[in-house]
């Protein structure tokens, strides 16, 4: 079965007042469908950069970006957005909920765009699957960490794609709720047969994934110890 | 925090937020409209009492209709050693060219002494009584344009060839004539008394003036005069007391155009409102991380506080530097509205006034921002962010009131008509509210719609549904600045639908004077014999000055406010056998056609009403030195000022005032065509019949509502800067929001297209109400003062009103196109990282 990611010598700079930065320096990378992938690596390894450049938030400077078997850096920006809608959930660190919508109308989002007119009530399913359908009136600044990012997993899973990309889930939360949110994380999409591409620090969280693989200073480099584990 | 401290971090932050500088910009808009109206009133004022002799033209005047005082009379008057008198006579009158061409023109006839106080100017530079010589006159400059002349051509006037001197630069008692129709000649009394247009009884105003010796006070002699001789034909006017129009004129304009510049800075305050929670919404994370770092919580929002109140301080001191400068500008009002040179007052009080009321606009729309910072708790750092949704608590919403209760007591307290601020101020409150309510019912709706709405809407009506935030604040600005445009326009349509669009179809094209008794029979004649003209009316005339009101003296009785004008100086009356065709009395009867008993008169029903007098009661009248008391017999309808038919408020039965000198005045309707032949007619046979074209005449009354109409268009204009400026520091905060939700949705999938519809629908609902609302509340504005104050009917400014409309839409959903296209564009990718 072909990978459902497939990216060929990727590289990205970005120009900064202090001169152009190499954040990606020829990226490499095939990834299962249906499998679970752990990207870990210091801080500035250009690991956020390569999930923004694998959901078509940013064009690589070169090289080829495949999923699914549509070439995304070679889409136009409306093709992006359209092939995001029906194909990929993104989760942040930041949870990144829109502020002046309750919980419901945040997951409700993805499908509005799609012009479904069952939105609303697809949307209180997927909060009743992570947990929150008493949470739904209320606004992100009424949530709790936890149940922001809850909510964000939602909203990710809502328009059931084929791709989740999560960049440090639990980042911002506590132990036991990072442990909830990190099962949530693995049970919900792969009960869908989603794939999981997971950006963390949490060595823990790496290791529940089918497979881990490390960047530094903008590539992949040779895991330390822990062997990969094929999918 | 030590004070260097909270200054330094108020300083530093202040530079990383340049949208803060609306704050200046709107407080200096709002307290410079109040400081310019403060100090060009008192500037205003203060020259009119410097130049109060030189604007009457003594330091007493006593002014009569028809006729002079008689010289035994004057030698009775002027006791004193020491008093100059001169006298001056101003007539509306013909001014004929070298080619038969005809102007309406505003005759002055001066004596040798004149004038008493002040100078005439001429071009070239000459005494006037150089000018006046060998039959010479002087002219103003509309003379010489309109008839293509220049000094040394020679004019008639009646039945006398004059030649001009001279062009009128200056006249010194420019405003003590009354409303004048056609450009100023100023002639010799003695050469205007020989081209016969000074009949007794002819429409002319004539002035004896005296300048009293110095040390003489002039209110005492006045008064002296008053109580001796009340009876008297004369009003009496000291320079002291001349210009009460003037000052009632400027007293109300004051009071309008501080409304307005208050109008201005009430919506301005909306605009510092939303730019201080704006800014402080976004500084609530720093005001909680300094709190985490010891900071006290007066300490941490003082810094704020006094980071706002420093850059109000700054609009404040802007706005009186630019206000204080307004006098300058008046030298550019034209000495036919301003008769006065102005000096450069410094005028503490009207600046302390307009520095009090912007502090408190400033107190008002801060203290709410500044409760909500208040209230963030350091520990909403460790729940993922301090929010600033929570609702103001009642203690603030109090002092919010009691600051707003304050600014009212000081706007009425010091506004020259207190009655019409009170009454301003409360339609503005009223409007405000009503407006909220409309938001509110808005922001319901588009909540209701989201529910059921196509998808793709709703998210931009779940973005107007949304509490608080700009919506609000943004909506009221706009749409109180639009409600005023609106009046205007609308009032404007209304005033012309009066004079411009009705008159000219119903009025008479001419108007005639001074037809003395002699010459009816020929003037009949000549009209009947040029065949397009037809003759209206014709009546005999009269000024005459009521004395007594049923027993009364006039001064002491109770007059409503609306009919005090009538009672001001001399009113034209006439007499009748038979009443007006087609008129049916509203009280009593008309006088049987032989009536031949004491005097009756029939009164105009609004006007007995504004006396409290009815059928059977008395008004006495003095006519021509004469007092005559005339009973009440019927009252005729309102009359409608618009119908074209002769106005007189009182008709008397005829028998006695036939024997007072006295003139016919006439209207003809002729077509444009044959206006010339007529007047060639007239003008060989009758030459001191004086014509007015009426459609002059109204040309003369648009032209002054014209410009107070720019003048007052100029200040609502203000108002609605002030409403730009909450639109755009609206926008800043719309803007910050909206890149954000941005970015987030197009890591969901949102296209371009899709981001541009939910921003583009979002403004436009906030513009389509604000404009909606705006003009809606503005023609309800615009009937109220139709129908109340201008007692006129209305008419829809159905064109006026579109545009507006059309122009408030345009300009919301352009201002929210602005910076859209980048906002869409942007990369999500930064933002995320970033959040």
């Amino acid at each position: 079965m072909a990978p459902l990611i497939e990216l060929d010598d990727v590289h990205l700079t970005l120009r900064a007042p202090g001169g152009a930065v190499n954040v990606l320096a020829g990226v490499d990378l095939a990834v299962e469908a249906g499998s679970a992938t752990g990207i870990v690596g210091p801080s500035g390894s250009g690991k956020s950069s390569l999930l923004a450049i694998i959901a078509g938030l940013e064009r690589p400077t070169s090289g080829r970006v495949r999923v699914g078997g549509r070439e995304i850096s070679a889409l136009d920006e409306n093709a992006r957005a359209d092939w995001r809608r029906r194909e990929l959930g993104i989760l942040f660190q930041s949870f990144h909920l829109i502020p002046t919508l309750t919980a419901l109308e945040n997951v409700a989002v993805p499908l509005e765009l799609a012009g479904d007119r069952q939105a609303t009530p697809h949307a209180r399913t997927a909060l009743e699957r992570v947990g929150l359908d008493h949470r739904t009136d209320h606004r992100p600044s009424q949530l709790s960490g936890g149940e922001q990012q809850r909510v964000a997993l939602a909203r990710a899973l809502v328009a059931k794609p084929r791709l989740v990309l999560a960049d440090e889930p639990t980042g911002n939360l506590d132990g036991e709720t990072a442990r909830v949110v990190a099962d949530m994380l693995f049970a919900l999409p792969r009960e869908q047969g989603a794939t999981l591409l997971l950006i963390t620090h949490d060595p823990q969280l790496a290791g529940r994934c089918d497979r881990r693989v490390r960047m530094a200073e903008g590539r992949f480099v040779p895991a330390s110890g822990a062997a990969e584990r094929a999918a | 925090m030590s004070a260097t401290l909270a200054l330094k971090l108020a300083w530093r932050d202040l530079k990383a937020s340049p949208n803060l500088l609306w704050i200046v910009v709107a407080l200096a808009l709002g307290v410079a409209t109040l400081a310019a109206v403060g100090t060009a009133r008192q500037a205003v004022l203060e020259a009119l009492e410097r130049d109060a002799a030189v604007l009457l033209g003594g330091d007493v005047a006593l002014r009569t209709t028809g006729a002079p005082i008689p010289p035994e009379e004057r030698r009775e008057l002027v006791p004193q050693e020491g008093a100059r008198t001169a006298d001056v006579v101003t007539v509306t009158t013909i001014l004929g060219g070298p080619e038969g061409e005809d102007l309406t023109v505003a005759l002055k006839a001066v004596d040798d002494a004149y004038p008493l106080y002040g100078e005439v100017e001429l071009a070239p530079a000459m005494p006037l009584d150089r000018a006046f010589a060998e039959s010479g006159i002087v002219v103003a400059a509309g003379v010489l344009e309109r008839l293509d002349l220049a000094p040394g051509d020679r004019v008639t006037i009646g039945d006398k060839t004059f030649t001009i001197r001279a062009e009128l630069q200056a006249e010194p008692d420019r405003s003590g004539g009354g409303f004048q129709i056609g450009p100023r000649v100023f002639a010799k009394l003695g050469d205007v008394q020989q081209a016969g247009i000074l009949r007794r009884g002819s429409v002319a105003r004539y002035a004896f003036r005296i300048a009293l010796p110095p040390e003489t006070d002039a209110e005492a002699y006045a008064a002296r005069l008053r109580a001796e001789r009340g009876d008297r034909r004369w009003e009496i006017q000291t320079a002291t007391a001349a210009q009460p129009a003037i000052q009632r004129l400027v007293g109300r304009l004051a009071t309008f155009l501080t409304l307005a510049g208050l109008a201005a800075l009430a919506t301005g305050g909306l605009g510092i409102a939303l730019a201080a929670r704006t800014h402080l919404a976004g500084k609530l994370a720093t005001m909680a991380t300094l709190r985490a770092l010891g900071g006290r919580p007066r300490g941490v929002v003082g810094l704020y506080a006094l980071q706002l109140a420093g850059l109000g301080a700054a609009g404040v001191a802007l706005g009186l530097g630019l206000g204080a400068l307004a006098p300058l500008l008046l030298r550019f009002v034209p000495t036919s509205i301003l008769p006065v040179t102005i000096d450069e007052p410094f005028a503490p009080a009207a600046l302390i006034t307009a520095a009090a009321i912007g502090a408190l606009v400033l107190a008002a729309s801060i203290w709410l921002p500044l409760a909500m910072a208040r209230r963030v708790s350091p520990a909403s750092l460790f729940r993922g962010g301090a929010s600033a949704d929570a609702p103001a608590t009642w203690p603030d919403r109090l002092a919010v009131a009691a600051i707003g209760a304050a600014l009212v007591a000081l706007v009425v307290a010091t506004a020259d008509d207190a009655r019409l601020a009170a009454i301003v101020i409360g339609c503005f409150a009223g409007g405000a509210a009503l407006l909220a309510g409309l938001v509110v019912l808005l922001q319901r709706g588009a909540g209701r719609l989201a529910a059921v709405a196509p998808p793709r809407l709703r998210l931009p009506l779940r973005e107007i549904a949304r509490p608080g935030g700009e919506t609000t604040p943004t909506v009221l600005a706009l749409a109180l600045g639009l409600t005023l445009l609106t009046v205007v326009g609308q009032t404007g349509r209304v005033i012309d639908a009066e004079i411009g669009a009705r008159l000219p179809e119903q009025v008479p094209s001419i108007l005639f004077l001074d037809i003395q008794p002699d010459m009816e029979a020929r003037f009949v004649e000549t009209v009947e014999g040029v065949p397009e003209a037809r003759l209206l009316e014709m009546a005999p005339y009269l000024r005459a000055r009521i004395v007594r009101i049923d027993g009364t003296p006039a001064e002491d009785a109770t007059i409503a406010p609306e009919v005090e004008w009538t009672l001001r100086r001399d009113r034209a009356i006439t007499w009748s056998a038979a009443p007006p065709t087609d008129e049916e009395m509203t009280a009593g009867e008309w006088w049987p056609a032989d009536y031949e008993g004491p005097p009756l008169v029939a009164v105009e029903d609004e006007t007995a009403r504004g006396y409290g007098v009815g059928v059977g009661d008395t008004l006495s009248f003095n006519v021509l030195g004469r007092v005559v008391e005339a009973e009440i017999a019927a009252l005729r309808p309102e009359i409608d000022p618009t119908s074209g038919e002769l106005i007189f408020l009182f008709a008397f039965s005829p028998g006695l005032l036939e024997r007072a000198p006295h003139s016919f005045i006439a209207t003809v309707d002729v077509p444009d065509a044959a206006r010339p032949e007529l007047l060639d007619a007239l003008g060989d046979t009758l030459p001191t019949v004086t014509p007015v074209r009426i459609d002059e005449a109204i040309d003369a009354v648009r032209n002054v509502l014209e410009r107070i109409r720019a003048a007052v268009f100029v200040v609502t204009g203000l108002t609605l800067a002030s409403g730009l400026i909450v639109l755009a520091a609206g926008l800043t905060a719309v803007r910050a929001r909206q890149r954000y939700a941005a970015a987030i949705l197009k890591a969901l999938g949102a296209r371009r297209a899709d981001l541009t519809r939910t921003f583009l629908v979002e403004h436009a609902a906030t513009g389509a109400l604000a404009a909606l609302a705006g003009v809606l509340l503005g023609a309800v504005g615009g009937w109220a003062i139709a129908r109340f104050a201008l007692d006129l009917p209305f008419v829809l400014a159905g064109g006026t009103v579109g545009v507006i409309f059309v122009l408030a839409m345009a300009l919301t959903v352009g201002a929210g196109m602005l910076g859209l296209a980048r906002l869409v564009a942007q990369p999500a990718q930064p933002l995320l990282r970033a959040g």
